[in-house]
Formats: C-alpha cells, sequence, structure tokens
C-alpha cells in the first residue's frame, strides 16, 4: 500500500490542495477576527492575529498552487495505452492496517481510565495475536509465545516502571 | 585549560562520565524521551553533588542524548530527538540498504568529530562569538526561523518542494494554537482548556514520526527489514569515509557552531542547515535521500558542534542557545555558579573545564557508541510485530512524562494519523516539525521587530545578517522551482552541458 502513485496521488494532490486552501482561508478569517486589544492601548502590531494571518495566507497560496497543478495533471478518463495503476500490495492490507489502528485508538481510549500496565499488557497480547505469524514456517510456537510473552515483559512492566522509578513519572 | 584538565582528572569524574554518557545515549535513543527532558530529570538527582561535577553530569548527559537520537533514527526512521530528523532521511535507507552498522558507525564518528570541534571552538573564540550573536536581534530571528522553514521543506522534498513547504507552514499553523506569549490570548483554542495550552512538540513529533512509521509499517506485508544483512565497518574504513568527506565535515562543524551560537536555535536547524550545504556541494545531489553518507556526516555533525555552540551563550551571556542549554543554566544557578558576561573575569576556569567536559564526554560518546553499535544492530533483524507494541508503549509514556496530560497521548495519535495521511501522499514529516518549533519563535519576534522598529518594516534592509537571510529565503524558493530551471537550462553553459536544453 506504500505512497500513492499515478492518478491516485493526482486525485489526492487536487483534495489536499482544496483542504490546505480551505483551511488557510479559515485561519486567515480566524486571525482576522482576532481582538488587537486597542482598547487597552496595546500596540495593534502585537495583536495575536497578526502571524496566523501571514500563516494562512501563505497556505491559501500554496493550497491554491497544488490545486492548480493537481488540476492540470488530473485526467478523469483513462487515455488508451495509459498503463493500469501499479498493485500496491496485499489486499489484505488495508484491513491490516484497520486492525492494528483500531487496536491503537483502544488503547489509547482506555488509558486514563484502567491501569496503564493492563492496558499496555492486553495490547501487546492483541497485537501480537493477530499480526505475529503463527503459521509461519520460520521458528517454532514456542519461541513466539516466548517472544510474545517478553514484549509484554518489556511493554507492559519493565518499560512503566522504568519510567516510574527513574524519571518519577505517575503512570496515567 | 591545563590546570582545568587536571582538576578533572579523578575516578569519580570517569566514573560519571560514563554513565551520565550512556544514559544521556539511552534517553536520546528513546523516542519521546529528549535530551530537554533527560536533563531536566537529571537535575534533580544531581542536587547532592558537588557543582562541578553536576555540571559535568548534565553537559554528558546532553552529548549522549543528541547523539543517541541517531541511533532510533537510523535503525527505526524514527528520531530520537529533533536534531536527528535529517540523521533519519539518510540513515535508514542505508540501514535497509544492508549498511546499518556503517550508518550507526559514520553517526558516531561524525558526532565525535563535531563534538570536538565545537569544543574546540568553545575554547578559542567564545568571547567572539558571543559577542556576534548579540546582533541577531528581532528580524534577524524571524528570517532565520523562515529560513529554516523553507530549507527543511526544499530538502526533505526535494523532488516537490510544495508539499515541503506546505507541511512546514502546517506546523506553523499548529504552533499557532494556544496562548500566544504578549498578550496571553488563547488562539483557535474554540474555548477548550486543553486546546488553550497549546500543541506540545514532543506529542506532536512521536505522532508524526513514531506512530506514522507504525501504521506505515502495517502496510507492508512483508516485514521491511526482514533481508537486511548488515556489512561490517571497520573504524578505519569510517574515518576514511569521514576524510574523503572532510570539507563536509569542516563547513557541518563550523555551520553547526555558529547557529549554536545564536540563542534559542538549536541543534536541529543547524543540522538542517548543514545537510543542506552538504547536499548543494555534493557532485552526487540524487543520492540525498536514498542513503547519501555525506548527507548523514553532514546532519550528525552539525548537531553535535551545536551543542558546545550552544553552551557558549549560555556561560558568556546566560542566554540559552537551546533548550537543553536552558536546563544547563538553570542547574548552574542551583549550583552557584554564575554564567554571564563577568564569568570570563570572574571564573574563567570554569570555561576551560566545561571544554575538557565537553571533551571527556564526546570520547565517551564514541567508544560507547561504536562499543554498542553492533549490539544495536540486532534491532533491526527483530520482527516488526514484536517491536511495534514496545514502541508504541515509549510513544505513549514519552509525550505523558512531559506534562503528563492525556491530552498529548490524543495529540499523539492525532498527529500519527495525519502523519501517516501526508506520507501516503509524499509529504514530508521534518518541516511540519520544524514548523511547530519554530512558530512561537518566529510569532513573536515578528511583532517585537515591528514594534522596536516603529513599524518601519524597510528597515530590516538596513540590518546586513537580514539581508543576508533574505537572500538566502530568496534563494531557497527560487533554485528548483520548474520556471528557474527551465530559466538556467537557457544558459550557454548549461545547454551544452545537457545537449538539449532539457532539464
Amino acid at each position: 500500500m506504500n505512497e500513492l502513485e499515478g492518478r491516485q496521488l493526482v486525485v489526492a494532490d487536487l483534495a489536499t490542495g482544496i483542504v490546505i486552501l480551505a483551511l488557510g482561508g479559515a485561519i486567515l478569517a480566524l486571525s482576522i477576527a482576532m481582538p488587537d486589544f486597542a482598547e487597552r492601548n496595546a500596540d495593534p502590531l502585537t495583536a495575536p492575529g497578526i502571524f496566523p494571518g501571514v500563516v494562512g495566507a501563505i497556505m491559501v497560496l500554496l493550497g491554491a498552487r497544488l490545486t492548480l497543478r493537481s488540476t492540470r495533471a488530473y485526467k478523469p478518463i483513462k487515455a488508451p495505452g495509459e498503463p493500469e495503476q501499479p498493485d500496491n500490495g496485499n489486499p489484505a492490507t488495508p484491513f491490516r492496517l484497520l486492525v492494528g489502528f483500531l487496536m491503537m485508538a483502544a488503547a489509547v481510549f482506555i488509558i486514563g481510565r484502567a491501569d496503564f500496565r493492563f492496558v499496555m499488557s492486553g495490547f501487546c497480547l492483541a497485537y501480537c495475536l493477530f499480526f505475529v505469524g503463527w503459521r509461519s514456517d520460520s521458528g517454532s510456537t514456542v519461541r513466539r509465545i516466548a517472544a510474545v510473552a517478553a514484549v509484554i515483559l518489556i511493554a507492559g512492566i519493565l518499560i512503566p516502571i522504568a519510567f516510574e522509578e527513574i524519571f518519577l513519572v505517575r503512570m496515567p | 585549560m591545563l590546570d582545568a584538565f587536571i582538576g578533572l582528572l579523578s575516578v569519580e569524574t570517569l566514573v560519571n562520565v560514563l554513565w551520565a554518557t550512556l544514559g544521556g545515549i539511552v534517553i536520546g535513543a528513546l523516542p519521546g524521551l529528549t535530551a530537554t527532558m533527560g536533563l531536566a530529570l537529571m537535575t534533580s538527582l544531581t542536587y547532592s553533588m558537588d557543582g562541578t561535577q553536576a555540571i559535568l553530569v548534565l553537559i554528558c548527559v546532553y552529548i549522549g542524548a543528541i547523539y543517541g537520537g541517531s541511533r532510533s533514527a537510523i535503525l527505526l526512521n524514527i528520531p530520537g530527538t529533533p536534531a536527528n530528523a535529517a540523521t533519519a532521511v539518510e540513515g535508514y535507507p542505508m540501514a535497509l540498504a544492508g549498511e546499518g552498522y556503517r550508518a550507526l558507525g559514520l553517526a558516531t564518528v561524525a558526532s565525535l568529530v563535531g563534538s570536538l570541534f565545537g569544543a574546540l571552538c568553545l575554547a578559542l573564540i567564545a568571547p567572539f562569538l558571543a559577542e556576534l550573536a548579540l546582533g541577531f536581534g528581532s528580524y534577524e530571528y524571524f528570517l532565520l526561523g523562515i529560513f529554516g522553514i523553507l530549507i527543511a521543506g526544499k530538502m526533505t522534498s526535494a523532488d516537490d518542494p510544495l508539499k515541503g513547504w506546505i507541511a512546514g507552514f502546517i506546523g506553523l499553523a499548529v504552533s499557532m494554537v494556544g496562548q500566544e506569549a504578549i498578550h496571553a490570548y488563547p488562539r483557535f483554542s474554540f474555548g477548550s482548556v486543553e486546546l488553550a495550552g497549546g500543541i506540545a512538540l514532543i506529542p506532536a513529533m512521536v505522532g508524526a514520526f513514531g506512530i506514522s512509521e507504525l501504521l506505515l509499517s502495517l502496510t507492508t506485508a512483508k516485514p521491511q527489514l526482514a533481508a537486511v544483512a548488515a556489512k561490517k565497518a571497520s573504524l578505519t574504513s569510517l574515518f576514511g569515509d569521514l576524510w574523503r568527506s572532510r570539507l563536509t565535515v569542516a563547513r557541518s562543524g563550523a555551520i553547526g557552531t555558529a547557529i549554536g551560537i545564536v540563542p534559542g536555535v538549536g541543534e536541529d536547524i543547524a543540522s538542517w542547515i548543514a545537510y543542506a550545504g552538504a547536499r548543494r556541494a555534493s557532485r552526487n545531489p540524487e543520492e540525498f535521500g536514498k542513503g547519501s553518507r555525506d548527507g548523514l556526516i553532514a546532519a550528525e555533525t552539525s548537531n553535535s558542534a551545536a551543542l558546545p555552540g550552544a553552551i557558549i551563550p549560555a556561560l558568556t551571556l546566560a542566554v540559552p542557545g537551546s533548550a537543553p542549554a536552558a536546563v544547563l543554566l538553570a542547574a548552574m544557578f542551583i549550583h552557584n555558579i554564575r554564567p554571564g558576561p563577568m564569568i570570563m573575569i570572574e571564573n574563567p576556569g570554569f570555561v576551560a573545564t566545561v571544554v575538557w567536559i565537553v571533551v571527556f564526554g564526546s570520547i565517551a560518546m564514541a567508544v560507547l557508541g561504536l562499543v554498542m553499535t553492533r549490539p544495536l544492530l540486532y534491532v533491526l533483524r527483530v520482527p516488526r510485530e514484536y517491536l511495534v507494541p514496545i514502541i508504541f508503549s515509549l510513544c505513549v509514556l514519552g509525550p505523558y512524562a512531559l506534562t503528563q496530560r492525556l491530552f498529548d497521548i490524543y495529540v499523539m495519535l492525532a498527529f500519527g494519523v495525519l502523519g501517516f495521511t501526508l506520507r501516503l501522499m509524499r509529504y514530508p514529516m521534518a518541516p511540519l516539525i520544524l514548523g511547530i518549533i519554530l512558530g512561537g519563535m518566529i510569532d513573536q519576534n515578528l511583532r517585537r521587530g515591528l514594534i522596536l522598529t516603529a513599524r518601519d518594516p524597510w528597515e530590516i534592509l538596513t540590518r546586513p545578517i537580514s539581508i543576508v537571510l533574505i537572500l538566502m529565503c530568496i534563494a531557497t524558493l527560487l533554485v528548483g522551482m520548474s520556471g528557474m530551471k527551465r530559466l538556467t537550462n537557457l544558459l550557454p553553459g548549461r545547454r551544452r552541458a545537457t545537449g538539449t536544453g532539457q532539464p
């Protein structure tokens, strides 16, 4: 699935350009609406909206440039003889990505609501159960189980202990 | 100098140098734990120590941390500290190509040489350099920040600098969230108390580099590092590489030291500017971004040279040259050491002591780094599915450890998603992070400069350093633009070289 290429990239750039353009415009508008504290006898040049306004304006220009460039490169109809889009890898990749991300998001959501060690140990176990190639020919199942146990020990127990005892961090 | 050297010679010094440097390397190597954080934590551990030994420990941790970040940058494409982002650009491709050993070794020897070069500058020209840095006013800081964004965007996305600049300005926009420094007005907080506190750098960096890398690793069915067989590289060959790139080393060392001296700028900008210089001077610029030794050497030499450079204004002006130097400065006050313009008169021996501390720390860094090169290579052979949970645990705890806000963990994940999405579309992450780092500095100095020059922005053209920086910004924008490429190809010499006039 790696990086986007060809028409996919052009379409993505077109969408991104529009988003950057809109975002820059929103930043500019919000910056203009910010107070300048003139009623407090503050110098208007210290207004909070000055630099964000500059950033917003530049983002509008950059977004416009990207949008224009992508519009020129965009071909809605595939031309005869144009090569097919490259196969970006295993068709199961989006599913793996979704599962991995959901696991991370769930762990982040639960952190603070349950003991950190349990959360991280649970994440490690779930992640390894799903992503470790249990049916692979390389290495025995016992070694894989030992490796998973080591991962849980390191990520779920030793790292939190190190942060607590050495860096004096209270676990979330 | 000799007295200072003799004064440091003791078993206690040796032990402190070794454990502090090793600790710094570990701190720097772990994504989410930065040199600043390491120094801040270590400061509390040094309360009961003698002043000189305490400063020695802190400087060694600083040296180790800046160097240690190159470990994770090279092996995992996750810079351990912001100063190692440029290292990741070249070091990681080298590791993937089976040259991990050489990359780690080159980073080590380059860091050693850079650090020693900076120490030499610290010893020889500290008073002169400090006076030059006084010439940087608000406009100069503003322009230096803008230049940093432009050059980082150009260098990290040479084929499409527009995307690098977009990433940089997204970073600047992110840095605007939260209470601004002059009126404490909460910008873009939308009523949220958490957003009013701003988007912190560390969660954003860990997310953009760390989480996005973990997500990207999920998109490859085959582990990326499965077939890596690291070729050994002898110490002689490493120094041979360094000798062949001696111009790069010299230039990067000078850039690193000079940038380090400028208060508040730091090692990250130094490494990018030196990287840009190396690329520009290279006979093979197309190799950059794909595992260029020159690029790696430039980045590591300069970020290590910037460290002694950052100590110069801390010692002589009581103004830190970088965030970790700010913590170091605070530690000096805690231990009754008075840095400032009078230190060269009141306590000149302390400056010499600091020089030797940097030398000792650099040597320890090199020894420990080379000894640990081979063991660290085994990290590459560990299947990704076992590393991901461990890295994720560090990515969660690292940002949380600084402020202990759950919000920072959410920010980290959000930037992970943002970083992943942008990287799919070939946007570089480093300019985004640099934008977050520099946004506050650029903002304040722009407004301050406008006020100080009585609303006359043209005043900027009367300042020589500003003019140089403006020209550098313009050059960065123009070089590489398609229109400029066509224009330069019309030049007679260029046409003869290409034969066809094509870019």
